[in-house]
């Protein structure tokens, strides 16, 4: 009977994956990170050198990231959170302190002095080691006319007053409810880390008289690419990601990027080293690995976004294949006049949840 | 028959494991102010009451009640009808046909959901190879339409699987008494099929209600449906009480519905 | 009515081409994005806004890619298995629900039904909950990985199974079995010959849906699943964003791969089949 053959064969099949990945005696090191978010070729190395095995799992968002940890899930060793997850995850102690004496390779100077200011304004100095780097911006279709001069003239203001921009722009806003209502805070000239009520109400009524056409997170970027948006609210990374994309499929790069300087909001992601770690020492080692310099040039170019270490993005600037990337005015956010943001506790959070879903419509 | 109560053990147990302790965890859950699920620092609150059922997400409630019964009501429409003719043909036949009903569902949702709404968009592909160019996504068309076509095949096994093999000799006895092809069905194979069809609306009208990955890439994310926002407060790690509580409701008012249709139809036509 | 014999005819020619119509309409509907997958997946263009001729390299990277096929093995042995496992103990369990009194059954197709209306992280969420919990209580601190995505597969699974089954129990003859007892056959018997050839297509489309059900899981299978395993929906909606990697090409590409493998399948069942016929 067919049926009874397919069920044979695939549980054979299902047995023999188990037999396969419960083999291994070596030493675990689990880490917890985003997708292609670190070089393969560096990760293998680590497993040679010490003689570990990685399981890595990839996380989705960096609330999926939380539930993970705060459920102790996992024995997680290693994690790359966002700066505002790990003020949480420092806030609600589920993260060591970092023993620098284990890091041969660390020195506070080797990162931009601007990552240098954000550790210290976060106050995460002695938790995390910062890892990549951006800001926010405002990706736009080039092909549009009008809507370049638009953006670089008004910034953020295009997103929220129409009329600033062409006639029939298509407008798209994050649905992350820290950004969004950040983004209209620094519309606004209100600090995007303040905990008031008033604060957050203001934001709120200027959400809710805006009419997008598109919410969305990474198909924002798409969207723009495909011409199905002209502006929207994106992270510098999801820039990047999208010319990578188009240089890699030899298409022509019909959007731009443009980032504020005045005021915006820095983000740096960063390695630490929660507290369900069984095995910490080597967790500083793998971070340590990270930091020397050929790893961590080797990383960064497969990654592709900003490092925070000043000598790798120094020499990444010399590589030719990826001088549109890296010479972009995006790319490095040392001249953005902005902080990343602080975690303002679960009331403040919920309340801002809450607000997303009255003004998305 | 009743030897095979003994069957339903098993079931029972693991259900307690799986469904009944969760929901008593949920039901504690409902009454607490808790940092994740970290039990030790939680506070007693009414609170969560207080956010589920505010005005916005019974206003969310509502709607996506709407849309979930139009679903299901258009899955029934277009859905019997289809199982109907599937159910005459030969069984070989029925069955290939069956399968490439479902064999859509083995892609991944996601990518399928995306395509349909590439389909519908004004730039892109269609437009740059085709030159079709319509700008119907964003719309509450868009979305239906995306949870018509995700979840009718769900309507049309349970209703199929009910007329195949249905007693031929009733049909025949129908007929040989005098009646049409469409009395027949109306009097004789509709109310025994019936039970299929509500398992159909149990399988589309539940899963659709707390749909959100759909609404999100059909509406361009404009459309807040309560799926959305418990996916949103099971993200966020510190409203599993609230986000219990929403979901508890639902529940309750499935069960209510049920039990409500199970008191309105004794002889058990429909579903028990 | 008394109607003449060719009118009757012609009125069964147009209602039958108007039912194919019918159906071929729905189902061209249901597969114009099945169509913009494979004609993706083939597209030299990778950003899929233009079509850049026909490649391959999409499938050889599928193919090329560790990470990726580990999640497919993954996917497709789960699904096989959890579907086998849901499909049968969800028949007999609807067998045993069927038997119960009013009272019980109407409670335990409540609690059928709960898995089916919470939403994926929900049940994500608390399946996760109770394997940590379980799992600690007899040991295993970290019981998270394939085999709790499994168990979370079934689980999900098992209520689709009871309610394609249970209606077609209903329908059946309750004194068919008893019959057959009478008659002096083995009550297992009795159940393979009697029971399961009349509630097959209830089996058939449980099992179906039981399939697709798992295939396609995301949110339920990352939050039970532990130790890097991960299924191909784990491995899409994490990497997606990635999109300078091209996730979506190769996924195009995978889905292809598996809309003309099934296709396939069911061409070749299908001739064996008429092979049959022709035969007798």
């Amino acid at each position: 009977m067919k049926k009874f053959q397919k069920i044979v064969l695939i549980l054979i099949l299902g047995l023999s994956l188990l037999l396969v990945t419960g083999c291994t005696k070596k030493e675990r090191l689990y880490v917890m990170n985003w997708a292609q978010y670190m070089s393969k070729d560096v990760m293998k190395a680590f497993e040679k050198e010490y003689n570990v095995r990685i399981v890595e799992d990839i996380a989705e968002s960096n609330e999926l990231m939380y539930t993970r940890i705060s459920t102790n899930a996992q024995p997680y060793d290693v994690m790359i959170p966002s700066d505002y997850m790990i003020d949480r995850l420092r806030q609600e102690g589920l993260l060591q302190k970092i023993d620098f004496t284990k890091l041969e390779n660390y020195s506070h100077d080797k990162f931009a002095p601007k990552v240098n200011e954000l550790l210290a304004d976060t106050g995460l100095g002695e938790y995390a080691v910062p890892y990549f780097w951006g800001s926010l911006g405002i990706m736009y279709n080039k092909d549009k006319a009008g809507v370049e001069d638009a953006v670089k003239q008004h910034g953020w203001k295009v997103l929220f007053e129409r009329n600033l921009l062409p006639e029939g722009t298509k407008v798209g806003m994050y649905y992350s409810s820290r950004d969004v209502i950040a983004c209209a805070q620094m519309y606004l000239n209100i600090d995007f880390n303040s905990t008031a009520d008033a604060d957050l109400e203001a934001a709120k009524n200027l959400l809710l008289q805006q009419n997008y056409d598109m919410w969305g997170t990474d198909d924002l970027k798409e969207a723009i690419a495909a011409k199905n948006l002209d502006v929207a609210l994106v992270y510098s990374g999801d820039f990047f990601d999208t010319v990578y994309n188009y240089l890699y499929n030899d298409m022509e790069i019909t959007f731009d990027m443009y980032v504020p300087t005045e005021l915006n909001n820095v983000w740096f992601d960063s390695m630490v080293i929660p507290t369900t770690s069984k095995n910490p020492d080597l967790a500083h080692k793998f971070i340590d690995f990270f930091l020397e310099h050929e790893n961590a040039l080797e990383n960064a170019f497969e990654v592709g976004y900003c490092p925070s270490l000043q000598a790798v993005y120094e020499e990444m600037l010399l590589d030719e294949e990826i001088q549109v990337v890296v010479t972009h005015p995006a790319y490095l956010p040392d001249e953005v006049n902005g902080v990343s943001y602080h975690y303002l506790g679960a009331d403040v959070s919920t309340k801002m949840d809450n607000i997303l879903n009255e003004v998305r419509k | 028959m009743k030897r095979f109560r003994m069957l339903a053990l098993p079931y029972s147990v693991w259900m307690v494991i799986l469904v009944v302790f969760p929901l008593l965890i949920m039901v504690a859950l409902a009454f607490l102010d808790i940092q994740g699920l970290d039990f030790s620092t939680a506070t007693f609150t009414f609170s969560n009451f207080k956010a589920t059922f505010d005005k916005t997400y019974f206003e969310v409630f509502l709607r996506s009640m709407g849309y979930a019964f139009i679903t299901t009501i258009i899955c029934i429409v277009i859905g019997y009808p289809i199982a109907y003719i599937i159910s005459k043909l030969k069984p070989t036949v029925s069955f290939i046909v069956l399968l490439l009903f479902i064999l859509p569902m083995w892609t991944n949702m996601l990518l399928r959901i995306q395509s349909l709404n590439m389909l519908l968009l004004p730039e892109g592909f269609m437009k740059n190879v085709f030159g079709i160019s319509i700008n119907l996504s964003g719309s509450t068309f868009s979305v239906i339409l995306a949870m018509v076509v995700v979840y009718l095949p769900f309507m049309i096994f349970p209703i199929y699987s009910v007329l195949e093999k249905q007693d031929p000799l009733l049909i025949e006895a129908s007929q040989d008494l005098g009646a049409s092809e469409f009395k027949t069905f109306r009097k004789v194979t509709l109310p025994l099929s019936l039970k299929g069809v509500a398992s159909g609306v149990i399988m589309v009208f539940l899963p659709a209600a707390t749909s959100f990955t759909i609404p999100e890439i059909m509406s361009r994310g404009k459309l807040v449906l309560i799926g959305t926002i418990i996916e949103q407060k099971f993200k966020s790690g510190s409203n599993y009480g609230t986000g219990s509580l929403m979901s508890l409701f639902l529940i309750a008012f499935i069960f209510i519905a049920i039990f409500i249709s199970n008191k309105l139809d004794k002889e058990g036509a429909t579903l028990i | 009515m008394m109607i003449k014999i060719s009118t009757r005819k012609k009125l069964k020619q147009v209602s039958a081409v108007l039912k194919a119509f019918f159906v071929i309409l729905v189902l061209v509907i249901l597969y114009l994005p099945i169509l913009y997958i494979i004609i993706q997946s083939v597209n030299a263009d990778g950003t899929g806004n233009t079509f850049g001729g026909i490649t391959f390299r999409w499938y050889s990277e599928l193919f090329g890619d560790p990470e990726l096929m580990d999640a497919i093995v993954n996917t497709l042995s789960i699904a096989f298995i959890s579907t086998a496992a849901s499909t049968i103990l969800g028949t007999i369990f609807a067998i045993g629900i069927n038997s119960l009194d009013r009272k019980r059954k109407q409670r335990l197709i409540f609690l059928n039904n709960v898995p089916i209306i919470n939403a994926d992280i929900v049940t994500g969420v608390f399946l996760m909950l109770v394997f940590l919990t379980f799992g600690r209580l007899i040991g295993i601190n970290y019981p998270l990985g394939y085999i709790t995505m499994l168990i979370a597969h079934i689980f999900f699974s098992i209520p689709y199974v009871i309610l394609s089954v249970l209606p077609k129990l209903n329908e059946m003859d309750p004194n068919l079995y008893d019959a057959a007892l009478d008659l002096g056959s083995k009550p297992s018997e009795a159940v393979m010959k009697i029971i399961v050839p009349t509630i097959r297509p209830g089996i058939i489309t449980g099992m179906l849906i039981a399939f697709t059900m798992s295939i396609d899981d995301f949110i339920i299978s990352y939050f039970t699943t532990g130790g890097g395993v991960a299924n191909f929906s784990i491995w899409l909606y994490t990497n997606r964003k990635a999109t300078r990697f091209h996730a979506l090409p190769k996924a195009y590409a995978y889905n292809t791969v598996i809309m003309v493998l099934t296709l396939a399948i069911l061409i070749i069942y299908n001739i064996i089949q008429r092979r049959k016929v022709v035969k007798n």
